[in-house]
């Protein structure tokens, strides 16, 4: 049951990075823009979608009901929103300590 | 009404087994666990990208409200309403697990069409995609012998009329709705 909510969990963690990506290629929101360039981040967002697919739906058979091992709704519902927000503010940090590292670089230069 | 149900759904069902592939590609789509990440991915694009649209944002939660009051109807429905799923028939292709719920009305196509149907107020294409997985979840859900054609129909009846319920009482709640966009501002989801 553990390991099928962290795997859950994992797996909507990567597809919702992906989407925030996409997002903020789309807006130019530069506090969650990870990489420059559409062509980079389409393929780094495919990256992602792809190996939580893969991670998820083939290590394991999935097709479990919520009443011997699986995952009912609510559940769902709450680990999908932990997710999200993980990724919102992991993907902050990430571009914080990018921009810190990008800035220290410049001044060495 | 029940007997053509059954034709349909015998007709559906009878085209699996024939290549291993598409019955496990069909599985995995009818999961309990791919379509609504990829709805609640499409949300959290529209959330992201809404800028300082507070429309777009009130859409969002609109949609999220349409899921709650249709899963809501479901479970009400499934109080007082049983219906046997269709692998208790003779010769079905089972390819999923076994649900002990109701089969009528389906869940699923409830929940996925009532969050899905009000994306088409800001954004008709993000709309369009949502619905076809929605079918697309509905379909391989009957291929794979755990629904009949008449409860995705009335998931879908479901799904429409609570997001035009919601849509009728959505100003009733526009104090929580406010509170939830500001709650999402202090966290920084903005």
């Amino acid at each position: 049951m553990a390991d099928f909510c962290i795997d859950y969990y994992l797996a909507c963690l990567l597809v919702s990075m992906a989407v925030v990506q996409i997002a903020s290629r789309t807006t130019n929101q530069k506090t969650l823009m990870l990489l420059i360039g559409t062509k980079k981040v389409i393929l780094f967002s495919i990256l992602l979608i792809l190996s939580a697919l893969l991670f998820f739906f083939g290590t394991e058979n999935r097709n479990i009901n919520d009443t011997v091992g699986g995952l009912d709704a609510n559940q769902q519902a709450f680990l999908f929103t932990l997710a999200v927000v993980s990724s919102i503010w992991s993907t902050r940090f990430a571009v914080l300590l990018k921009n810190y590292f990008v800035s220290i670089r410049r001044k060495n230069d | 009404m029940t007997g053509y149900d059954t034709e349909l759904f015998r007709f559906i069902n009878g085209l699996s087994g024939h290549s291993s592939f598409i019955d496990e590609v069909l599985s995995i789509i009818a999961s309990d666990y791919l379509m609504p990440v990829v709805t609640g991915s499409i949300l959290l694009y529209l959330w992201l990208t809404a800028g300082k649209s507070i429309c777009k944002r009130y859409n969002v939660i609109l949609c999220l409200l349409s899921m709650t009051v249709a899963t809501s109807i479901v479970f009400v429905c499934n109080v007082f309403y049983y219906r046997e799923r269709p692998f208790m028939l003779d010769d079905v292709n089972v390819l999923f697990y076994m649900p002990t719920d109701s089969s009528f009305p389906s869940n699923i196509a409830a929940g996925l069409s009532a969050l899905s149907l009000p994306i088409a107020l800001t954004h008709k294409k993000l709309c369009a995609g949502a619905l076809i997985c929605c079918l697309l979840v509905c379909l391989s859900r009957v291929y794979v012998g755990i629904h009949y054609p008449l409860d995705i129909f009335a998931g879908f009846f479901i799904g429409f009329g609570s997001f035009y319920i919601v849509k009728k009482l959505f100003k009733i709640t526009n104090p929580i709705n406010n509170l939830i966009i500001l709650v999402t501002k202090k966290l920084r989801l903005v």
